[in-house]
């Protein structure tokens, strides 16, 4: 495929690889040509080293910036190649579902179009598919059903290792009677890959790294740590379409992990490259993804950016699953009282806001039971100021939720505080650590309104999503 | 009580005392007098008679027919070491991923391990048997293979070879199940074929386990005696004269006993220094 | 490689054609993993019959009356098989007696060995004393003396003692074993230490704590090494040939070989009695082999 790049304003460039030179490259030199000639000023070919190949490039120097023009020409540049930088991948898997021999469904109607260059999470509870998904994405697992489309090559049956793709296993899966060079180097080397660009290669992969002084080693004298990195540098060197990694950081302890969020969170946009990656820490995706998607048992529930899904779950599950600590479930009865609609517990009613009140109506809510959906972090004491300072429709006596504290946690800069309402219902609020609270107390909590979630009780699906 | 403590300190050494006494008095011991025997020149009965210090050894190094039985040994050995993991390999490799009816498979792989060198012999003599045997008419020769020194010690050695399969087969068998499954997923997805996989991966992952194997059947094709006896006696013409069989011929029919002692001494020290050496290989080679 | 097929441009091909390719995919798929699968059982049987033919052939042989034996054609399976060759070998000579010999010496060899090495093993891996370390590595080291270098002293001290063509002398010298040493050690370097430590504080005995605690428990070293210590001992041929002389005394191994001779009535008479003794050590192992590779390779073999 040829490469059509815009290079500072008024520079184009068209280049090739080697096995693309050919019909394609010409008809876009002329196509080009034909369509810029008014503002061209200069044409030059040139030749450039690249891998280890060498690639004829033509350059238009226009007399204008080409920013325009790209524009204005879209359709034109989409046939024939994309903006800037090395070939990644679009992957669309379509309907994809996985069952195995007994029966069971491990993914059912997978549906998603990875963009180019993105971080896309797949999270979810243990057995929910993720890791089964991203198996069959790289050719280990087979597709029961559905397609999985690469660049608009259909990828079912192709085997792993011409899918060029590259996988990060959560055991790391480093060659054990190997050194730290030949495990980068091995995917290099059997591909035949000149010495020469493997050891560039590798020292640039361990130099990012900062592996440089371990490549002499073998994986048993490495730490976990260490060896993560080296899993990473072996599948940076061979430069994929699509970077796949299976819970990179399960097997590090948390500190570790944290730290490892941020370098993994760097290489994203050092290598400006689609990662496919696999977790099942929520922390972990919504800090690291740009998209996230969050499947339970096997189907996909919510695919959205990390604030989306926090800010608007489609059901309880994706509720549930994203925020720690995790968010507040009440069940409580819905009831219209002088044109307010009130959310009844035990012993306290909480009053909806305006738009609330009227999707619940509007959906046939009034009178019934729905599930209520706090955060923790949306529950207030009378003493700390409330967050958004919104009364509810009555002013004063606006909604709290009444709670016997039965355990504090001190966490050092909050408290978390765990209680009981009603007969069953059970609440967990985060405090500031001046909070004085102690178990055996009765509390008002406040509750900030607008945040608060309303769930189906049979559907579980957000009542108020939107 | 004094004595009560006594008995608490020699409590340990008594669990161990069953074992060193028959290790003392079957092992130690004749080891030792087998080297004092090696110095002297003996009477029927095996007691030493003639000091006759190197005497016996240098007896030996001057014999071509102890040069004859070390090159034999030699070279059998290397037949059988080559031989046995070879097919020891073969089977486990074949054995390594689970296909219906595999447990028969790995049984009869392993099935050689429980049959007497003796046992093995006598069914081999017939299979060898110029006229009737299963070897020429499968094989469409004429060939009388035991009493042609051409060929008496590769039949010998291909016998021992079979016999060490069926250990081979279960060393590189666990082996082959310590080496951990990802490792191969991951090579699908970085690019190798079966072929790679097998020599990049599968034997170097095979190599602590090949070494401790290699070691195991030189020790024991060191000690075969009993296929030499019932097949060939050491012939046809000394070419199948094993060192171990030329101690015992030495000892037992010539009742020479210091020179088959000194027979053994040497026999022992062959092994030994092999021993050290691939200990030595192993530092250098093996890698993990 | 017909795995490679891609299928390019979406957008241009319509999902009817892109089902029916993805199905003879498929189908395709499903041949190439049913071939590989029977090539795989056809090499193991190719390998396997390669590897059992001289039983198959003993066997075959066993039950071939001996004229059908001298023929110059192909002769691979008896076409009147009979059991006289049995019948015959074991009027010939006293098979009996030698299989009873063997199976007492084996048997009570076994059972010595399991005692002497799992009392040592024992001391060595849950007792402190002085000189733990040293003993221990003596033991190894006699791993390391090979058998010709005692056979011919063990014979003349036996012989002095007059113990030649007797039980004692085929059972005495084999009463313990380092490799049998070591085999329960890694089973005990294993084996929590608590244990032995809360029955100590309850009181209990040293001995006690073996026989009703750690034998107990360690029922698959004992399996593993019980099988590969018979069929050792099964197997023996040197010592029984050097120290036995008399009948009464030979074992399965020596008094099969009065049977090797080559005119055609002993071949087939041979060969049966041959088949008759590979049966007993070819059972244990069949019965016992998954005893004996956990048990042998619990303490993962690695060189």
């Amino acid at each position: 495929m040829p490469q059509f790049s815009f290079h500072g304003s008024n520079f184009i460039t068209i280049s090739a690889n080697k096995r693309g030179f050919c019909k394609a490259v010409t008809s876009c030199i002329a196509e080009s040509f034909l369509r810029f000639w008014p503002s061209i000023q200069a044409v030059s070919i040139a030749a450039y080293g690249k891998d280890q190949e060498t690639l004829p490039v033509f350059t238009f120097i226009l007399r204008e910036p080409a920013f325009g023009f790209y524009l204005d020409n879209l359709e034109f540049i989409s046939r024939f190649g994309r903006e800037k930088g090395t070939e990644m991948a679009d992957i669309s898997l379509v309907n994809v579902c996985k069952t195995y021999k007994g029966g069971q469904n491990a993914v059912k109607d997978f549906n998603l179009d990875i963009r180019d260059r993105e971080l896309i999470i797949f999270v979810g509870p243990s057995g929910c598919g993720k890791s089964t998904t991203l198996r069959m994405i790289a050719g280990l697992e087979d597709i029961s059903s559905g397609e999985l489309w690469m660049d608009d090559c259909l990828m079912n049956m192709v085997e792993p290792k011409n899918r060029n793709l590259s996988m990060v296993f959560q055991n790391y899966a480093l060659y054990p009677h190997m050194t730290v060079y030949e495990n980068m180097a091995f995917g290099l080397r059997v591909r035949r890959t000149a010495p020469g660009e493997i050891d560039a290669r590798v020292r640039e992969a361990a130099r990012i790294l900062e592996i440089s002084h371990l490549l002499d080693r073998r994986p048993a004298a490495l730490s976990g740590g260490q060896k993560q990195r080296v899993a990473i540098g072996s599948v940076i060197v061979r430069k994929p379409k699509a970077y796949l990694m299976d819970k990179p950081l399960s097997n590090l302890d948390a500190k570790l992990r944290a730290q490892m969020r941020v370098e993994i969170a760097k290489l994203h946009k050092q290598l400006n490259a689609t990662i496919i990656y696999v977790t099942h820490d929520q922390v972990e995706a919504m800090t690291l993804g740009t998209r996230i998607v969050v499947m339970n048992q096997g189907m996909i529930q919510q695919v959205a950016p990390p604030a989306e899904l926090y800010r608007n779950p489609v059901n309880k599950f994706v509720a549930g699953f994203i925020g720690s600590p995790t968010m507040n479930f009440l069940d409580v009865d819905v009831l219209e009282e002088d044109g307010t609609v009130w959310l009844l517990g035990q012993g306290w009613r909480l009053p909806l806001e305006g738009y609330q009140a009227r999707k619940l109506k509007e959906k046939g809510f009034a009178g019934k039971r729905v599930t209520l959906g706090i955060r923790p972090e949306d529950l207030h004491q009378e003493e700390c100021s409330r967050k958004n300072g919104s009364d509810g429709l009555n002013g004063n006596d606006s909604g709290w939720v009444g709670v016997y504290i039965s355990v504090r946690e001190m966490l050092g800069s909050e408290v978390l505080l765990h209680g009981n309402t009603g007969d069953t219902g059970r609440l967990s609020a985060r405090m500031p650590a001046s909070c004085r609270v102690k178990p055996g107390e009765f509390l008002r909590l406040y509750v900030d309104m607008p945040q608060i979630k309303l769930f189906d009780i049979q559907s579980e699906e957000n009542i108020l999503f939107d | 009580m004094k004595s009560d403590s006594l008995l608490k300190k020699a409590g340990p050494y008594g669990y161990i005392l069953p074992a060193l006494l028959v290790f003392a008095v079957f092992l130690f011991y004749p080891f030792f007098k087998t080297i004092y025997l090696s110095l002297y020149k003996t009477n029927k009965m095996g007691q030493a008679k003639l000091f006759v210090g190197l005497g016996n050894y240098m007896e030996l190094f001057q014999s071509e027919s102890f040069y004859n039985s070390l090159a034999v040994t030699l070279l059998f050995v290397a037949i059988v070491a080559a031989g046995s993991m070879a097919l020891g390999l073969l089977a486990a490799v074949l054995c390594n991923k689970a296909f219906p009816g595999i447990r028969i498979f790995s049984t009869a792989y392993a099935l050689p391990m429980a049959i007497a060198s003796s046992s093995a012999a006598m069914i081999f003599k017939i299979m060898l048997h110029p006229s009737i045997g299963i070897v020429n008419k499968l094989l469409g020769l004429d060939i009388n293979w035991i009493n042609d020194p051409k060929y008496a010690l590769i039949c010998v050695a291909l016998l021992t070879a079979w016999l060490n399969s069926g250990i081979n087969f279960l060393y590189f068998s666990a082996g082959l199940s310590n080496i951990d499954e990802t490792i191969y997923e991951r090579a699908s997805v970085d690019g190798a074929n079966g072929i790679q996989k097998f020599f990049r991966l599968t034997l170097p992952g095979l190599s602590p386990i090949m070494f401790y194997t290699i070691v195991v059947n030189i020790i024991q094709a060191f000690q075969s005696f009993g296929q030499v006896k019932i097949l060939t006696q050491g012939g046809p013409g000394e070419s199948t004269n094993l060192i171990v069989y030329s101690i015992y011929r030495d000892a037992f029919f010539n009742y020479r006993f210091g020179s088959a002692a000194a027979q053994s001494v040497i026999l022992f020290a062959i092994i030994m220094v092999m021993t050290l050496m691939m200990f030595k290989a192993e530092k250098k080679g093996v890698s993990y | 490689m017909e795995q490679t097929m891609t299928i390019k441009g979406r957008k241009r091909v319509s999902r009817e054609e892109i089902i029916k390719v993805q199905e003879k995919a498929n189908r395709k798929a499903m041949t190439v993993r049913r071939v590989r699968t029977g090539a795989l059982i056809a090499a193991n049987v190719l390998v396997s019959l390669f590897v059992l033919l001289p039983l198959l052939y003993a066997v075959s042989v066993a039950f071939m009356p001996p004229g059908e034996l001298f023929t110059t054609e192909m002769n691979l399976v008896p076409r009147q098989p009979t059991w006289d060759n049995f019948r015959q070998a074991l009027v010939k000579i006293p098979l009996v007696r030698f299989v009873c010999n063997s199976f007492i010496t084996a048997g009570l060899i076994t059972a010595g060995q399991i005692i002497s090495c799992s009392l040592a093993a024992f001391s060595f891996s849950f007792l402190e004393f002085k000189g733990k370390n040293a003993l221990f590595m003596l033991v190894m080291a006699t791993m390391m003396i090979p058998g010709e270098a005692t056979i011919i002293s063990n014979y003349l001290t036996v012989s002095r003692w007059n113990w030649l063509d007797s039980y004692q002398v085929l059972i005495v010298p084999y009463l313990t074993s380092a490799m049998g040493i070591f085999l329960f050690r890694q089973f005990y370097k294993s084996f929590p230490i608590s244990l032995y430590e809360s029955a100590k504080i309850d009181g209990c005995g040293n001995l006690r704590f073996i026989f009703r605690i750690l034998l107990p428990l360690t029922k698959s070293a004992i399996g593993a090494m019980a099988v590969y210590t018979f069929i050792n001992a099964w197997n023996m041929y040197m010592w029984p040939l050097l120290v036995t002389g008399s009948n009464e005394m030979r074992t399965v191994q020596i008094g099969i070989s009065m049977l090797n001779s080559v005119d055609a009535q002993s071949i087939t008479l041979m060969i049966a009695g041959v088949v008759m003794i590979i049966l007993p050590s070819i059972s244990i192992f069949i019965l016992g082999q998954k005893q004996l590779i956990r048990g042998m390779f619990s303490g993962a073999v690695k060189g």
